[in-house]
């Protein structure tokens, strides 16, 4: 799933730029960070708790797949009693909070297993998918970038083609074309899941290109400012050659925002998930969201939302670390 | 440097400007456009490859995929633009108590929306969707629910921008009244910026609901709806390739128009 | 261009100094496109080893391009064209890629100004200057370290050792300049080009800078200087060369170029600088040929009620690094009619006091008041009516306008107190204004960023004065202006004020300023005025150590004279 650059990535700068302005000491920032991070986790544990109470009826039978399914009265009796939903709304939401602490997220009836039992077992592909279509979304893009660098016609036309690629190309539709051309057509890739890194590389394409759009343009723009600044004429009348001018100063600079951007291009990443992994029919955590909500599993959604946004945070401070490495002007302390 | 680019983007803005064109006329008299019947089966005349009777070929049950599609613009320009509609007015809401009020809105709203990136994108819109149930209704709700934090994001960024412009501050010292600088001069400065982002919106609103239809969360079949023909067409994906490859090139080319006229816009806005 | 030399002096130094040119410069031309004109238009010089050359000019006049096309690095589209460009005996015209880099940092330095942000911000400035260490000599890491700390000691920063080992942002103004040379210079190039070297520094660091420019000169090193500061280059160069529209108007020794200039162009621009011209002259030439020398009345009459009062304000700030005290018992008076200097470094408090002033900021303690009534701390809803008598006018004019509107939507909404924005309804009182503060009527159809720097600053004069207002606060109005235009918005300020009855609280870091325009000045100095007086009296004898440091500093016309060498 893509989004329009220029509201959802700026949006995401912007809330970056929001939670990095902070020039304190490394040990100090980093429990902040986290004392926000849990502060993000409790809130949405309470979100999601308090918005699948608004399903209409019975929360019992919502829980067990909405007013269609046809649960048993035991079942129903079960569910009852498992969220003490005789209790007062107060208590029911301190015993389910109790429950995520101590890592009890419920029963998936979908599946007749527990949510956490079926999260560990779909994650693992997920996470392979997501940490491959990242990296070579960054490859992608660098290349991109310092192909643009170019001035004149051909940067302007790869900058367009960018725009487009990445904001109107949805995944379903590039995974499609994909499949037809190298699968259908061609005959060299599988289109459905094969193990092993060969039933990687269509999924993989798919979720990396759009990114590799996102990432290419914010890297572009900050590459090309950084080529015309002041301290990149002075290195070059230092002697600096156009190589080293890219590799020891612009490149450097270049990435930053694309560090910044990773946590919401997780996240992108993990929306576009769903869709690739139901196409290609990878087993994975974005398939299993997707059958839990069109069995309404209230717990398994919940539990994925909850897993989601958990590694949503942690992807975020990863990225504020390593941008604080990257640039150290953010770690000390404002004069 | 930018000069070298003078005859692309006037090409580039003439296309734009055509699709965008066509699509209206598809969405406002799709009878014009493609007179067929949208719904018409004709089952001896299944699976039919592209051909000059039938320019995208015709699905399962013989109705022709160029029809559909065309008749398909109406309810899935509408879909994007209602979604729109719902993210940009929450988001202009919230954006503005954040970016206007005091201190603590600010802080409260600020991080509402933290918590609220946390649950990237789709998962907001799943998330709304397992309470209301799929379905076209819900499915725009959902996605205009999943958009409304980044548009409030930049809102909040853009009014804390213009209020702590230098000519806001010199109005102060001209004695204008808050309500005045808010009417007169914050928000026409931020309207610019809120056009882009509506124009920019559109599209990606089409590609978010799209591709929940294509999940069969949104639209069903046999609504003629981009998004439910691609769903629908899934099943076929290895035998009829069209019923997949023009309903999709056709969300493409709306969001691409979008978006190549939102950024002129924008360039238009920063520029001057 | 030897048609418009000085030529007794150039006679002198050519006879004078025997030593063969390092850089010879014949017809010089450089034009972006093809069809554009010329930005650099047959430029001649030449610049032998310790020797300092100062190329001066207004901003547009193809200085800085000059100078970057001898290090090669004009820019992509660039045509650069010479009859002869020899550097070191060798021709640098045809030089291959190659070639340049081998030149550039070994045998050229090259200056920019604003070492943050000439300097890369995210390394330290020692692996800046060992960069040009790694590049032109094959010795090991340990061999460059010890040149690294040298060349920072050479250049004055003191724990070399330490400062090696941050970045630009972590340093202060002049000692991440000082570095920026040191990586210049480390090589020991034959020839320093600095472009505007000094100009983002407060005076007291210029000075070391200038100092360390000196050093490298003394030792026989050529130096190319690029600026347009008539009272720097007057300290620092043998020889000036002024530059116009990409042409050298006039060149010739120093003393001779700025002590009897031949050209219309260069007494322009040394009559424009502030720092000769006592209060009450005009410094463009037509103006002054228009208005008689005002007499400077005595203004000592303290009895009346003052145009603005401010009484013991104070203003802190938090921030990460704990409070810091802006604004400390801070008083000053502003008798009607008259102006009043208020001049400091930069973070002086100046601004945080200017912005008290105009009710902008609530001040933690004492209270300002205007023409004998409370002004502020004030809820601002008690100020608005009395608005209209209190304008300001601020250093970037542009800014200051809402990017929307024409230059006559602005001042007809001033006008109007905010009840109109129609040109149409007004357009004989905004031609009026206009004309007033010299200004074409025909521009009120005109967006303000079309406008140049000289005119929005008078449109935002214009603005000022369109309530009627009786006190002015002036923060820094002229000092991103180049000087011909200063000096014009400085007239008409003057102007203004004669005609008007208006008082101007007039802030600026700039001493020449300061003296022309104020009938009396506050130094401010860490948030407290540590000396007042009328002009004259500070000026020519300073009681407090700190203004006798800043005066010292600043060039005066003396520096004018020949220089002992």
């Amino acid at each position: 799933m893509t989004l329009g650059p220029g509201t959802e990535v700026e949006a995401a700068l912007e809330s970056a730029a929001s939670t990095r302005r902070s020039g304190r000491g490394a040990v100090r920032w980093l429990s902040t960070r986290l004392a926000g991070l849990l502060f993000v986790l409790w809130a949405a544990a309470t979100l999601t708790f308090f918005a699948i109470r608004l399903i209409p009826g019975d929360p019992a039978q919502a829980i067990l797949g909405g007013p269609g399914s046809q649960a048993s009265a035991a079942a129903l009796a079960q569910a009852r009693a498992e969220y003490g939903l005789d209790q007062p709304l107060i208590l029911q939401y301190l015993g389910q909070l109790g429950r995520y602490v101590t890592g009890d997220f419920g029963t998936s009836y979908s599946l007749h297993e527990s949510v956490v039992q079926a999260i560990g077992q779909q994650l693992g592909g997920t996470l392979v998918l997501a940490v491959a279509s990242l990296a070579v979304a960054w490859v992608l893009a660098l290349a991109v970038a310092v192909f643009s660098v170019r001035a004149g016609r051909a940067a302007w036309a790869v900058g367009n083609g960018l725009e487009i690629v990445s904001a109107a190309v949805p995944h379903f539709w590039l995974a499609t074309v994909l499949i037809l051309l190298f699968s259908s057509t061609l005959g060299w890739l599988p289109a459905i899941n094969v193990p092993g890194p060969v039933g990687l590389v269509l999924p993989v394409v798919t979720l990396a290109v759009p990114l590799a759009g996102f990432l290419g343009q914010v890297m572009r723009e900050s590459l090309l400012n950084a080529l015309h600044s002041p301290f990149v004429l002075s290195a070059r009348a230092r002697g600096e050659s156009e190589v080293g001018v890219l590799v020891r100063h612009a490149l450097r600079h270049a990435a930053l925002p694309a560090i910044s951007l990773s946590g919401w291009a997780f996240g992108s990443l993990v929306s576009g998930a769903v869709v690739v992994e139901t196409i290609f029919a990878r087993p994975g955590i974005g398939r299993t969201l997707l059958r839990a909500v069109q069995e309404r599993d209230v717990p398994l959604v919940s539990g994925i939302v909850l897993v989601v946004a958990l590694a949503y945070c942690l992807v975020t401070v990863a990225s504020e670390v390593l941008d604080r490495v990257a640039d150290p002007r953010l770690a000390e302390s404002p004069r | 440097m930018r000069r070298a680019a003078s005859a692309g983007p006037r090409v580039a803005l003439v296309v734009c400007a055509l699709v965008v064109l066509w699509l209206l006329a598809c969405a406002v008299a799709p009878g014009l456009v493609a007179p067929g019947d949208p719904l018409a089966i004709h089952p001896l005349q299944g699976f039919e490859p592209p051909s000059l009777a039938h320019w995208f070929g015709t699905d399962e049950s013989g109705r022709d995929v160029f029809t559909r599609v065309v008749h398909g613009a109406g309810p899935s320009l509408l879909i994007g633009v209602a979604a729109t509609a719902i993210g940009i007015v929450l988001g202009v809401a919230l954006g503005t108590l954040a970016g206007l009020g005091p201190r603590w809105l600010d802080f409260g709203t600020s991080r509402l929306l933290e918590v609220l990136f946390a649950f990237p994108g789709l998962l907001l819109a799943l998330l709304f969707i397992v309470i209301y149930g799929p379905g076209i209704t819900t499915s725009t709700v959902a996605v205009g629910l999943a958009t409304a934090p980044g548009y409030a994001r930049i809102v909040r960024s853009q009014m804390l921008a213009v209020r702590g412009a230098p000519y806001i501050e010199a109005e102060v010292v001209l004695g204008r009244p808050p309500l005045w600088r808010f009417r007169r001069s914050i928000l026409p400065n931020v309207a610019g910026t809120l056009f882009v982002l509506v124009t920019l919106g559109v599209g990606q609103s089409i590609v978010w609901a799209s591709s929940l239809s294509y999940l069969g969360l949104g639209a069903k079949p046999p609504t003629a709806e981009w998004g439910a023909m691609l769903s629908a067409g899934r099943t076929y994906i290895d035998s009829a390739w069209w019923l997949t490859f023009f309903p999709g090139l056709v969300i493409v080319a709306s969001a691409a128009a979008a978006t190549v006229l939102g950024r002129t816009i924008q360039g238009r806005v920063r520029g001057s | 261009m030897s048609e418009t030399t000085s030529h007794s002096a150039a006679d002198r130094a050519s006879a004078a100094a025997p030593s063969p040119a390092l850089l010879t410069v014949s017809g010089l031309s450089v034009r972006f496109g093809r069809t554009a004109p010329p930005v650099v238009d047959d430029v001649s010089f030449e610049i032998r080893p310790g020797e300092c050359l100062a190329l001066v000019g207004e901003s547009g006049s193809g200085k800085s391009v000059t100078a970057r096309t001898l290090v090669g690095l004009t820019g992509g589209d660039a045509r650069v064209s010479a009859e002869s460009l020899v550097f070191d005996g060798a021709p640098l015209l045809s030089a291959s890629a190659a070639a340049w880099r081998r030149i550039r940092g070994a045998r050229i330095g090259f200056v920019l100004q604003d070492a943050l942000v000439s300097l890369d911000p995210l390394r330290t400035v020692g692996r800046e200057i060992d960069d040009a260490l790694r590049l032109h000599t094959r010795l090991g890491a340990a061999d460059r370290h010890r040149r690294v700390i040298d060349a920072l000691t050479d250049a004055g920063v003191p724990d070399p050792a330490l400062r090696a080992g941050q970045r630009a942002g972590q340093l202060s103004g002049g000692l991440r300049q000082r570095a920026l040379i040191a990586s210049a210079v480390v090589l020991n190039p034959s020839l320093v080009i600095a472009d505007e070297p000094t100009t983002a520094l407060d005076v007291g660091v210029q000075q070391q800078v200038l100092g360390l420019l000196e050093k490298l000169r003394a030792g026989g090193t050529g130096l190319l200087l690029i600026s347009h500061d008539l009272s720097l280059v007057a300290r620092v160069a043998d020889r000036v060369a002024v530059m116009r529209d990409g042409r050298i108007v006039e060149t010739g020794a120093t003393e001779a170029v700025l002590g009897d200039p031949q050209q219309e162009y260069t007494k322009t621009l040394l009559a424009a600088v502030p720092w000769s011209q006592a209060r009450g002259t005009r410094l463009t030439v037509e103006a002054r040929a228009a208005a008689e020398t005002r007499a400077v009345t005595d203004r000592d009459d303290a009895h009346g009620s003052a145009a603005l009062e401010i009484t013991d304000v104070s203003k802190a700030f938090r921030t990460p690094a704990g409070t810091l005290q802006a604004v400390r018992d801070v008083s000053l008076r502003l008798e009607p009619g008259t102006t009043l200097g208020l001049v400091g470094e930069s973070g002086s408090g100046k601004s945080t006091t200017a912005r008290i002033a105009l009710g902008l900021l609530a001040p933690d303690a004492g209270q300002v008041r205007l023409l004998d009534q409370e002004w502020a701390p004030l809820p601002e809803r008690e100020r608005r009516p009395r608005r209209h008598l209190l304008g300001a006018v601020y250093q970037d004019a542009l800014s200051s306008f809402d990017p929307r509107w024409s230059v006559g939507g602005i001042l007809t909404d001033a006008l109007t107190g905010g009840a109109s924005r129609s040109i149409r309804r007004y357009e004989d009182e905004v031609a009026a204004l206009l004309r007033s503060v010299g200004l074409n009527p025909d521009l009120m159809r005109r967006r303000t960023h079309g406008l140049s720097g000289g005119q929005r600053q008078r449109v935002s004069i214009a603005r000022a004065i369109a309530p009627g207002p009786r006190v002015l606060i002036c923060d820094e109005p002229v000092s991103s202006l180049d000087v011909s235009v200063q000096a014009q918005v400085l007239d008409l300020l003057d102007e203004l004020q004669e005609q008007r009855n208006l008082s101007y609280l007039f802030i600026s870091h700039d001493l020449g300023v300061i003296r022309h325009i104020s009938d009396r000045v506050a130094v401010m100095s860490e948030g407290r005025i540590v000396e007042t007086g009328a002009t004259e009296t500070v000026f020519s004898d300073p009681r407090h150590p700190y203004t006798r440091r800043l005066l010292t500093a600043v060039p005066h016309r003396r520096d004018l004279t020949p220089r002992q060498s």
